[in-house]
């Protein structure tokens, strides 16, 4: 061999070239291997892409789409809430290039309502990012971008128009600064409001916006006019336990809702507070009594006369002389009388009925702004709890338990929890009482407001039934009731032939002479009566009335009945 | 050079061919070439082309929906200012300050067609019915109770009323003025009419001169009963 030739050569040990030929084959068929790999995964990649992914997203339009948040909508369509896009003017103060006071001049020329010391403020901040103005108009917007400032930034937020300003603000609720329900509705049904694939549903509710209006001014009209710390309200369906209206005052701008929660008017008095409504319960003993036996005899007669129960005595405030029928202790509202229904009755069938109810849970409905009532505890519902709570004291509800234990008391007696989304169709229910004495019941609510303590209730025409209640508020901080500050109430139905609609309405704290419900509430009720009952299709009639021949002879009307009455 | 023969342009050994046969088999292969790429570029342009057309579709499309979301948008805006405008709470305020409307009240139902017929008027008993049709104007122009056709006409004996003269103000102010019609024509009709248009029990005004006193503005009426043209 040449030299050359040979001092290229290396020594090769025997199988060196088959190793090496083997470690070769070895990477080639990992490379083939990774690479085929590779291929097969970006097949599979656009196999999966085409077949299962639906239509290729256009996210420039889908940002452009009007429906950030579904609306809300009334029982008949009309718009409660809905959604806008809306800017914002925040400034990252380390990102700008032009002279400050220049910009702090040209934005005070655009934004004028906005303090010119709070913009000089934001563009000192010594952070990364401050709002200069949370809501600017399109225009206010365009004339900032001109400026081209790369420290300024406008940021698009959804903000939410409650077009009825604060009709039914504590129904609706409202959202907060970063577009979340905070309240009512709007907190109930956040998931389903924000649902990519529902927002451009509107969500109905069972509310009918002409109900809520006049519900709410009426109540208003005469909360001022009395002085009142509070009102609350609810107008119900008793077939369906729809809630039509449901009005708590003070109320507040829902657009506008303010900062703390905690304020009077952010109180629900409808579905959160709970209040001892006294008289009204009155009807619901008296069905126990009718529904289970322990009163048989409309005519049955009971003792006015005061009953002494352990170291308290139970009476009425305008004894009569002799022992009352059972239609007169509803219409006269006779604390004994109830309390002696009461005694019949007994604690368990009591316990059972007021929880059939649902006195015994949280309030009824969608909302989550829900109170816990106050009943007597377990240990220590004697016979005197038993007897006041007949009379519906030491037993604290809220406004909307009332409503719905009246629909269930007046449509037949089948309990539906109440409901603030609109129902179609049936809707499954618990029959609690009787039909028989859910009649019986109907005729004497009718009674009471036609010779009782709800004359001024008696919207003329639309057969109103129903009971007053007028209770004391317990002392703040000691024991006992203050005889100055007085929750009035009237809860009833209307027409009472064939009953529709449940009214409750409530006066908290009237001031002045009159301080019975009769007096405080009535009007409210009658006023609220003669204008809803057109829109709901109630068809009055001057001439027909209710049928209580039943009750022939056990007790005396009035000369002059109802609504003349009082005029 | 035997062995030369035997060995291909590509250097591979063919056996059994002569050189035209290689030469042609060459040529064939080129055109095949050719073809095939001519046939590519087609396809490309041709697929392009789809393709562009496609995306022109696309972006239509998409710029379509974009519109749409924007119009949707501004309706949306648009009815959100209407409702806002028609509250409840402004309606009931206007309702509390100006309107004044009352709820509808039990006394202003009937409870069956029939109780029409309480609000009817008595007639007497020996007088025959009078039958009055709603429609009243049907005769012919020249009947003898067609309604009459009234004519006004501006009267000639009104005094001309002279422009009012502003000392020291401008020549313009001036023609304004003056191009304003300095006279009023009166209205003059010529003799009340026979025929009466008042509704049965509606108050109104037996003659012209009974007529409240705002109303008597040198209208006096020209009836000629038979439809023809008077001046």
């Amino acid at each position: 061999m040449e030299p050359p030739a040979t001092s290229q050569l290396s020594i090769r040990l025997p199988g060196h070239r088959q190793m090496a030929l083997g470690v070769a084959r070895q990477l080639l068929a990992i490379g083939i291997l990774v690479i085929s790999a590779f291929t097969l995964l970006l097949g599979a990649r656009l196999v999966e892409l085409a077949l299962f992914d639906g239509a290729p997203r256009h996210n420039a339009a889908a940002a452009a789409s009007p429906f950030l948040r579904a609306d809300l909508q009334d029982r008949n369509g009309l718009t409660l809430a809905s959604s806008f896009e809306a800017y914002a003017l925040a400034v990252r103060p380390r990102d700008i290039m032009g002279n400050r006071e220049e910009i702090i001049r040209k934005l005070a020329a655009i934004i004028p309502e906005r303090d010119p010391a709070l913009i000089r403020a934001a563009i000192f901040h010594d952070g990364k990012f401050r709002f200069i103005a949370r809501r600017i108009l399109p225009e206010q917007a365009e004339a900032v971008r001109r400026m081209g400032e790369p420290g300024l930034a406008i940021e698009r937020e959804p903000e939410r128009l409650y077009p009825h300003i604060g009709l039914g603000a504590h129904y609706i609720g409202y959202t907060g600064v970063d577009g979340r329900g905070e309240a009512g509705i709007e907190r109930a049904f956040e998931e389903r409001l924000t649902n990519p694939e529902l927002r451009d549903k509107p969500l109905a509710l069972s509310m009918d916006v002409r109900v809520q209006q006049a519900l709410e001014s009426e109540l208003n009209k005469r909360m001022i006019e009395t002085e009142a710390v509070g009102a609350a309200g609810v107008v119900m369906d008793v077939h369906t336990g729809e809630v039509l209206a449901l009005a708590s005052l003070p109320a507040f701008d829902s657009n506008r809702p303010g900062g703390l929660a905690g304020m009077p008017s952010h109180m629900n008095r409808a579905t959160l507070g709970v209040y001892e409504l006294g008289s009204t319960f009155k009807a619901f003993t008296i069905a126990m009594a009718l529904d289970t036996g322990a009163v048989t005899d409309l005519g049955e007669r009971f003792s006015m006369a005061p009953i002494r129960v352990g170291n308290h005595s139970i009476h009425d405030l305008h004894p009569r002389a002799g022992p009352i029928t059972v239609p007169e202790v509803l219409i006269y509202s006779s604390n004994t009388g109830t309390a002696r229904m009461a005694e019949r009755v007994g604690r368990e069938r009591q316990e059972a009925f007021l929880r059939q109810l649902g006195m015994m849970d949280k309030a009824p409905g969608e909302i989550p702004e829900k109170g816990r009532t106050l009943t007597p505890p377990a240990n220590n519902w004697g016979l005197s709890s038993v007897m006041t709570v007949g009379f519906g004291h030491g037993i604290a509800v809220t406004p909307l338990h009332l409503a719905t234990a009246y629909a269930a008391l007046v449509n037949g007696g089948i309990y539906r929890p109440a409901t603030f989304l609109k129902v179609t169709g049936e809707r499954p229910g618990k029959r609690v009482f009787t039909e028989k004495t859910s009649h019986i019941l109907n005729g004497m609510l009718r009674l009471a407001v036609l010779d009782g303590t709800g004359r001024r209730a008696d919207a003329f025409g639309y057969r109103v039934g129903g009971k007053t209640g007028t209770a004391e508020k317990k002392l703040v901080g000691a024991r006992g009731y203050d005889h100055r500050r007085n929750i009035t109430t009237f809860a009833g139905a209307f027409p009472m032939d064939d009953p529709r609609y449940v009214i409750v309405t409530m006066i908290d704290e009237p001031q002045g002479g009159n301080r019975q419900a009769g007096f405080v509430v009535g009007p409210v009720t009658k006023n609220v009566v003669n204008r809803i009952a057109p829109v709901l299709g109630v068809m009055p009639s001057e001439t027909k009335d209710i049928d209580v021949s039943e009750f022939a002879g056990l007790w005396t009307p009035r000369a002059v009945r109802g609504e003349a009455s009082v005029r | 050079m035997a062995s030369l023969n035997n060995v291909s342009a590509g250097g591979w050994p063919v056996t059994g061919r002569t050189a035209p046969d290689v030469r042609n088999a060459g040529r064939r292969g080129w055109v095949a070439s050719a073809l095939l790429v001519v046939a590519t570029i087609g396809l490309a342009i041709a697929s392009y082309s789809i393709s562009v057309r496609v995306a022109a579709e696309k972006r239509e499309v998409e710029s379509l929906a974009r519109t749409n979301r924007a119009l949707e948008s501004d309706i949306k805006a648009l009815n959100a200012e209407l409702r806002v405008r028609m509250r409840m709470p402004q309606l009931q305020r206007w309702n509390d300050e100006t309107l004044g409307l009352m709820p509808i009240s039990a006394h202003q139902y009937l409870e069956a067609p029939v109780s029409l017929v309480a609000y009817g008027r008595e007639l007497p008993n020996d007088a025959p019915p009078v039958v009055t049709y709603a429609v009243r104007d049907v005769g012919p122009a020249g009947a003898a109770n067609a309604p009459r056709v009234l004519k006004v006409a501006a009267a000639d004996d009104m005094p001309a009323r002279k422009p009012a003269v502003v000392q020291g103000d401008s020549a313009p102010q001036r023609e304004r003025r003056q191009a304003a019609p300095a006279q009023l024509p009166g209205v003059v009709m010529a003799a009340a009419p026979t025929t009466r248009t008042a509704t049965r029990n509606a108050a109104r005004p037996e003659r012209p001169d009974e007529a409240p006193a705002d109303l008597l503005r040198q209208v006096a009426m020209l009836g000629d009963g038979h439809g023809q043209a008077e001046n």
